[in-house]
């Protein structure tokens, strides 16, 4: 056998899991995304009392605010911000069809995607505060979002949004299946992945 | 495993937050940036002579139809990862170059198909270009930073670095 093949061949079949798995998770994804929203929430707790709720709706997450904001026309009211949690969460396919293509088994799909949930919570947390540090800055000073704290929120969401919701899943992957990778990389003319 | 974890994460936060900075941004990737849209439409008018670029942006003539390249769509993210993994992992320099230079390339002209891809979806369905463009092919340009990776991996570790002799 070529000394490439097994990749390819790996390859080749993240591939083919990435369809079902991708498909499952856009079908799952309002019912998948609810525990990293719920993390999100604590994780915006911990910068002050900002979000008094966060509602469902459909595919999206609503983050009502105890933010006040006034219209052009003059009338009160609170900040609303809507989220899209699948941006933050699509990493949860490409996990399930890494271990699924590797056969790391169900047991380590579970422990991964658990693993990944800390991750998709920094995203969806920081692109909320994104969209209030957005806003302007009577919204932004409102929530404190001023000065060093404006810009580490900034950077806090470039790595939540280009960052961890691809390379997440690959470094969990990576951690879980070191032995598998070893294989691949060193002698994997000999790869037998373990049995699921 | 842990040494090379920690080394990828502190080499790959340093040339993220590098990247982020102004002087970074207006030398290498703006410019980088328009050089894409530019190579994009020198590929595409091949077979279509209807684009143009425009800096960052891809634009059709014919139905006004344009996608502009931004953070995230420009590859730059998914170098920068790749280069990190290269970097962290224990090989000699001139595997290292070569890797790196060979995986820059890889990463770059699947990303360019992306580009070309989606500016053709976006003309035919909105929809398929929202789903391709966030979900879809950010997965395969990661996919394709591990393939490369895994491959480079197995090339320094089979195959001896030329040694001169004693």
């Amino acid at each position: 056998m070529h000394p490439r093949k097994p990749i390819l061949l790996f390859a080749a079949r993240i591939l083919a899991w990435l369809v079902p798995c991708l498909a499952a998770w856009y079908w799952l994804a309002p019912w998948l995304d609810r525990p990293a929203a719920w993390l999100a929430q604590g994780l915006v707790a911990l910068h002050g009392e900002l979000v008094a709720s966060i509602e469902i709706d459909g595919r999206l997450l609503d983050f009502v605010t105890r933010l006040a904001a006034r219209t052009a026309s003059g009338e009160r009211g609170v900040v609303i911000v809507e989220v899209n949690p699948m941006l933050s969460t699509y990493g949860t396919p490409f996990l399930a069809a890494l271990v699924l293509a590797s056969r790391g088994g169900w047991r380590k799909l579970a422990l991964g995607l658990a693993a990944l949930l800390p991750f998709q919570a920094w995203s969806i947390a920081f692109d909320f505060l994104a969209q209030v540090l957005r806003a302007g800055p009577e919204t932004a000073s409102q929530a404190g979002l001023v000065g060093w704290r404006a810009e580490l929120t900034a950077l806090a969401y470039q790595l939540g949004s280009l960052l961890f919701p691809t390379l997440a899943p690959v470094a969990v992957w990576v951690a879980m299946q070191a032995r598998y990778v070893r294989q691949l990389a060193g002698t994997a003319a000999a790869v037998t992945p373990p049995a699921g | 495993m842990l040494r090379f974890l920690s080394l990828f994460l502190l080499i790959l936060v340093g040339l993220f937050t590098a990247e982020l900075t102004r002087p970074a941004q207006e030398a290498l990737v703006q410019p980088w940036t328009a050089t894409l849209a530019r190579l994009c439409a020198a590929v595409i008018t091949r077979f279509d002579r209807h684009v143009v670029a425009l800096g960052d942006v891809l634009e059709s003539t014919t139905n006004g139809f344009a996608v502009s390249i931004r953070a995230g769509c420009n590859g730059v993210e998914a170098t920068l990862i790749l280069v990190a993994a290269i970097l962290a992992f224990p090989a000699p320099w001139t595997r290292k170059a070569a890797g790196i230079a060979a995986g820059v390339a890889a990463v770059q002209v699947l990303n360019l198909v992306r580009v070309v891809s989606l500016f053709y979806l976006g003309q035919w369905n909105r929809v398929a270009f929202e789903w391709a463009h966030l979900y879809l092919w950010q997965t395969l340009i990661m996919v394709d930073v591990l393939v490369v990776w895994l491959l480079w991996l197995r090339w320094v570790r089979v195959e001896p670095a030329p040694r001169a002799p004693a």
